[in-house]
């Protein structure tokens, strides 16, 4: 098909998507008896109502689009990584245990040696998940997952005991120096540097992936491995170094998060980025222009859905309802007899106008 | 044993008219052929009658009465039953399950492998078919072997009409014969035979009848004893001034340049490989190209092809011997270091092994890490740089695409390997294996890619000609080699006819051939 | 003398322990194989086990019957099963993308309905809880007895079907025929075998078994509802499939192998030992990936495991 219908179909799909999940939710929230109206616009001021409400969608994105970024990436070269939830926790866990060590240092400094902690951390945790596969063909989408439970017992493990805050009364780590802290550029808001990182992170993977010969590489291992191999490439090589690339940004996702929001880490750190992440990847239709937009949805998501629960009384867990049948809907609609009916067909080879490759004839 | 009649068949696919309102009569007791080239819809015709599509329009009729198969199950009821060019056999079953599973029978009965084992046998007896014991698991067995398991599942199930889908494709000229044998009794059982082929030569050894068809009509219905191979031809393609499908044997399309020093490009001493999941290896093999030489390499596919082009491509080290491309000697190879030594390769599938088809045009022009060191030094990829050289090979190479960022996947067939063979030119090859270049192309393609490859030589490069179409490889190469289960034979007369190489690819003559070794 | 009584006391108990925890892993992993034969990869089972353990707890909260409450499990499986078919087999969607969704709906879903129904508590609600059954004469056997005869129905049931799961994929012919679907649909298809109908009929019972196995988590194996209590199990079993090599006999020495970690890790607790109890807690997540590592089982898988099938 044409790039320029390829790129229609890229918008079009998760739109119709998305437009499709309310439609559902609507139903389902109205057979429940709770006011449709009442839970969107409750969504939708939480999310945007006011410049405050902004840039908590803007802090709450943050994570997501890192998150995303690496789930983007490993589909890019072929590869499922579940794991940026446990990747993100180790993240986060290296920040904090290496923030304490920064007091003397100044800012930049110190927010470098943090970020980098927790780079290494997410990038040696998807290591372990890259090395079953290549040396021990262990399937990564559980093997992602089982890490994704070590690193929370991990955590669990490392604030109950040695990192555990000085005052020994919660199970959490003491805040990061202030130093290591991301600076409030808007305060009294949220918003951090943190979240512009996140911005820089997707236009540093674009132009890996689209301007650099390694990304290049990259992607042709994940469109055709076979072809690629035959192409000189060593594909092996390539998917192992987006597995890293992957945990590294997931990594980083954690480090940011501890640095610019929380300052500490404590059990239940993440609300399951990581696999809200895997959403974002998909509706942002593995690109990361759509990631940004993706991220910027679900984090505006979630803010609203904390509003929702204080005022409707619907869980927050909505969330992830909303999140499940967006992904559905998008999985649906990109299959072949989905894709027909909407008339976005895209021409299939076998049957182009071409005599001779028809296999059938 | 039933007649069976099509009458005004029709069937359309997207934007293509497969099948155009084909009547036919087949009788019970004959061998019928159903003789097009690529593209002519005799395929298509055979799966309708089978049941695996179902028509546009039109009937088909059993003994008189008109019928309509919503699935190959009901066609099989009726007596119908295709054995395809790829099997429909489950590899990991034996002989046996494969068969019971081709019996109407219900799910709930349980299965006795023993009693079953023996009816299989037996039946495989009472029609002269040889098989390997029912308990063999499929996997294991040659193809020859593979074809006879599914004409068997289809005697089994009962079927009365047989149709066989290019059945010699992927064999050697003593298994076509051993086909053949089986075919010849089946006949004269009151079986009716459909062979769907585009090979002259066999139609006129095992049919009794056969059927032109050429872009979906039929052209002619004739008695074998009645026509001739010329004949044929031309009714096949339909133009008196067309050349022939194929060059006869022997016969070179273009004359022979003369090389200086052989073996200055690529040679290959005594290389032996490990045996891969296919149970292959390559053993003691010597080869040697110089400039300007194309030397083929028949051979029935499964002997070595894959094994030997992975070789020349640098994916592994072999166990034994050596390989020196352009005076380097390999050592611990890796196929970008391989094609960095100036070796290009056309793959044997275009579009699982050359070609990422999600990507565009210009994207898969720049699918070679040859192609990728030399275009920049940097470690950037500059758009217009990649745009640049994009248009050029379009130009060059008469690609025909709307832009250079359409997605490579809506090209023809054709176009998609003047995609592949742009890219692997470019780079100014001086060792290009061309694998089955020319598979699936019309006759125009086909010249094109052989014109290309020629042009290339008489500028100094050599090709490998790795090809299981004998004609291509007797009209273009100057030396002959025969691959048969991992061995290398050869060099073989240029003059060689078809029998001998065919004799050389089943392994059954090799005095006819001198190995390099007694150079 | 005594060390040695005490040596088999606890190896009895650890028995019982053992088949407690490995049934809902093997109820989930028969399942799954059963699937996997047919070629389709389901790592929404983790899904279905949560949702069947929180149908399973609120019915039987209403009802005050456990056995409603695996009824209503059962129930919320199929229903989530074939939700998944709808999209993988009808669809043939991104089986893994559908699988993730799935997980991500059941969480959701229960935590959503849970405090929808009953609000957000501090305690975790109790109900009635399957009581075991103990087997006349078998349990009365000295030693072996209690602890292989004297389990909850479910127990039973699992095992049963073991033997029943075999028999049926090896020698009935609707087994075999199964098997085609998962090593090769298109040659199936061709045979005469419904592709869609083998998956859909394969996932349906999946649904059932792994909701079983859910409602069995908070009715038996615990006797309340936490959000989220799967814990991993759905991924377990999916290793399981893979270490018993697609046979239900296989699966049964893999789930017995990390019922045997599970109950493990409460002895190791209770011996006070200076491992802190976080390690203890992640024996059988490093367990799997140990053994995963260790096992080469590429080659037995079927054929044809995870690719979707349109049919011409």
């Amino acid at each position: 098909m044409t790039s320029k219908m390829h790129i229609k179909a890229t918008i079009l799909s998760p739109l119709l998507a998305l437009v499709s999940a309310a439609l559902v939710i609507a139903v389902a929230l109205s057979l429940a008896g709770i006011s449709t109206a009442d839970v969107f616009t409750t969504l939708w001021l939480g999310a945007a109502g006011d410049s405050y409400r902004l840039s908590e969608t803007a802090v709450k994105a943050s994570p997501l689009l890192f998150t995303g970024l690496a789930v983007m990436l490993a589909l890019r070269a072929g590869l499922w990584n579940i794991g940026a939830e446990g990747q993100l926790l180790v993240g986060a866990l290296a920040a904090a245990w290496l923030g304490r060590y920064t007091t003397a240092l100044s800012v930049p400094l110190a927010i470098a040696t943090v970020m980098t902690a927790s780079v290494s951390a997410g990038l040696l945790w998807a290591g372990c998940a890259a090395y079953l596969q290549q040396k021990h063909n262990v399937n990564e989408v559980i093997s992602t997952i089982m890490l994704n439970f070590v690193a929370v017992y991990f955590v669990s493990y490392g604030v109950h005991g040695p990192l555990m805050e000085a005052a020994g009364q919660y199970p959490q780590t003491d805040p990061l120096p202030p130093a290591a802290t991301l600076p409030r550029l808007f305060p009294p808001s949220r918003f951090h540097l943190g979240v512009l990182l996140a911005l820089v992170a997707a236009i540093l993977v674009w132009f890996y992936l689209f301007r650099t010969k390694a990304g290049f590489r990259l992607r042709a291992s994940g469109a055709n491995p076979i072809a690629a191999r035959f192409a000189g490439i060593a594909v092996e090589r390539e998917i192992t170094l987006a597995f890293l690339l992957s945990g590294a940004l997931a990594g980083l996702a954690g480090g940011v998060e501890v640095s610019g929001v929380t300052q500490r880490v404590y059990e239940k750190f993440s609300p399951g980025y990581g696999y809200t992440a895997i959403a974002v990847a998909l509706v942002g239709q593995r690109s990361p222009i759509g990631v940004v937009f993706a991220a910027l949805f679900f984090g505006a998501l979630d803010a609203g859905a904390s509003a929702v629960q204080r005022t409707v009384g619907v869980s927050s867990a909505l969330t992830s309802v909303i999140q499940a049948i967006v992904v559905l809907f998008l999985a649906a609609y990109s299959t072949d007899p989905a894709q027909r009916l909407l008339r976005m067909d895209l021409p299939r080879p076998e049957h182009s106008l071409n005599e001779v490759d028809r296999q059938a004839a | 044993m039933p007649d069976i009649s099509v009458r005004e068949m029709t069937k359309t696919f997207p934007g293509v008219l497969a099948v155009d309102h084909v009547s036919l009569d087949f009788h019970a007791g004959e061998i019928h052929a159903i003789l097009g080239e690529n593209g002519a819809g005799k395929s298509t015709l055979m799966h309708l009658l089978s049941g695996l599509y179902r028509p546009d329009a039109g009937t088909i009729l059993v003994n008189g009465h008109p019928q309509s198969f919503s699935s190959p199950r009901k066609a099989l009821a009726a007596g119908i039953a295709m054995v395809h060019q790829h099997f429909m056999l489950i590899p990991s079953f034996t002989i046996a399950e494969n068969i019971l599973l081709a019996l109407p029978g219900s799910a709930r009965t349980r299965i006795d492998r023993k009693a079953f084992s023996q009816q299989v046998i037996v039946l495989a007896t009472q029609h002269g078919i040889n098989i390997e014991s029912p308990d063999t698991r499929v996997s294991t067995l040659s193809v020859g072997s593979q074809q006879r398991v599914e004409i068997l599942k289809a005697l089994a199930a009962s079927a009365r009409v047989l149709i066989l889908d290019e059945p010699t494709a992927v064999l050697t000229p003593t298994e076509v014969e051993n086909l053949f044998q089986v075919l010849r009794r089946l006949k004269h059982e009151g079986y009716l035979i459909l062979l769907i082929t585009h090979k002259i030569p066999e139609v006129l050894a095992i049919a009794d009848r056969l059927s032109v068809l050429r872009r979906g009509r039929l052209i002619a219905t004739k008695e074998t004893v009645a026509t001739t191979p010329q004949e044929l031809a031309q009714l096949m393609i339909g133009d008196l001034a067309a050349p022939a499908p194929h060059p006869e044997p022997g016969h070179k399309l273009y004359s022979n340049p003369t090389s200086s020093i052989p073996s200055s490009l690529l040679s290959l001493t005594k290389v032996s490989t490990s045996e891969t999941l296919a149970g292959i290896s390559l053993q003691n093999v010597s080869l040697t190209l110089g400039p300007g030489e194309i030397v083929g390499i028949a051979g029935v596919d499964g002997n070595g092809q894959t094994e030997l082009i992975e070789l020349l491509l640098g994916f592994h080290q072999p166990t034994r011997g050596s390989i020196v491309i352009q005076g380097t000697q390999l050592t611990q190879p890796t196929p970008s270091s391989v094609r960095a030594l100036g070796v290009s390769l056309i793959p044997q599938d275009r579009r699982r092994e050359g070609l990422a088809l999600s990507l565009s045009v210009e994207e898969n022009l720049l699918l070679n890490s040859q192609r990728l060191s030399t275009l920049t030094p940097s470690l950037f990829l500059a758009p217009n740089c990649v745009r640049q050289f994009a248009r050029q090979q379009i130009d060059t190479f008469g690609i025909r695409t709307p832009s250079p960022t359409e997605l490579v996947s809506s090209l023809s067939g054709g176009n998609q390997q003047r995609v592949v063979i742009a890219r692997e030119l470019a780079t100014e090859p001086k060792v290009i294996i061309a694998a089955n270049p020319t598979r699936g192309l019309d006759i125009g393609a086909t010249a094109y890619v052989h014109h290309t490859l020629i042009d290339h030589c008489q500028h100094g490069a050599g090709v490998v000609l790795i090809s299981t179409d004998l004609d291509e490889i007797l009209s273009l190469s100057h030396r002959i080699y025969v691959l048969y289960q991992g061995q290398l034979l050869g060099p073989i007369d240029a003059t060689t006819g078809h029998h001998a190489l065919g004799q050389m690819m089943t392994g059954v003559s090799t005095t006819a051939a001198k190995s390099d070794d007694d150079i | 003398m005594e060390f040695l009584l005490a040596l088999v006391t606890t190896g009895d108990a650890l028995l019982h322990s053992t088949l407690v925890a490995a049934a809902p892993l093997l109820l989930a992993a028969l399942g799954e194989t059963l699937v996997q034969r047919a070629g389709i990869i389901n790592i929404g089972l983790e899904g279905i086990l949560l949702v069947g353990a929180f149908a399973g707890m609120t019915t039987c909260y209403a009802t005050g019957s456990p056995v409603l409450g695996v009824c209503a499990g059962a129930l919320s499986g199929l229903l989530l099963a074939l939700l998944f078919a709808a999209v993988t087999v009808q669809l043939s969607a991104d089986q893994i993308v559908v699988g993730v969704s799935l997980n991500l709906l059941a969480l959701g879903l229960t935590g959503v309905l849970y405090r929808g129904i009953f609000g957000i508590t501090g305690q975790a609600l109790q109900v009635t809880t399957f009581s075991p059954v103990s087997i006349p004469f078998l349990s009365q056997i000295p030693v072996l007895g209690p602890s292989l005869f004297q389990h909850t129905v479910l127990v039973y049931l699992a095992v049963v079907l073991v033997p029943l799961f075999t028999f049926f994929l090896f020698h009935l012919r609707a087994g075999l025929q199964l098997q085609a679907v998962g090593e090769h649909p298109q040659a199936a298809e061709t045979l005469g075998i419904s592709v869609r109908k083998t998956r859909i009929l394969a996932l349906a019972v999946e649904g059932i078994l792994g909701g079983i196995a859910g409602s069995y988590l908070s009715l038996a194996y615990s006797n309340t509802f936490i959000e989220g209590m799967s814990a991993g199990r759905g991924f377990i079993a999916l290793a399981i499939v893979i270490f018993g090599r697609w046979t239900p006999t296989g699966v049964l020495w893999g789930a017995l192998f990390f019922g045997a970690a599970t109950a493990l890790q409460f002895y190791l607790q209770a011996l006070g030992s200076a491992i802190p109890y976080q390690f203890v807690l992640m024996l059988p997540y490093v367990l799997t990936l140990v053994a995963l590592m260790l096992l080469r089982t590429r080659s037995s898988a079927p054929a044809a495991l995870g690719e979707p099938y349109t049919r011409e």
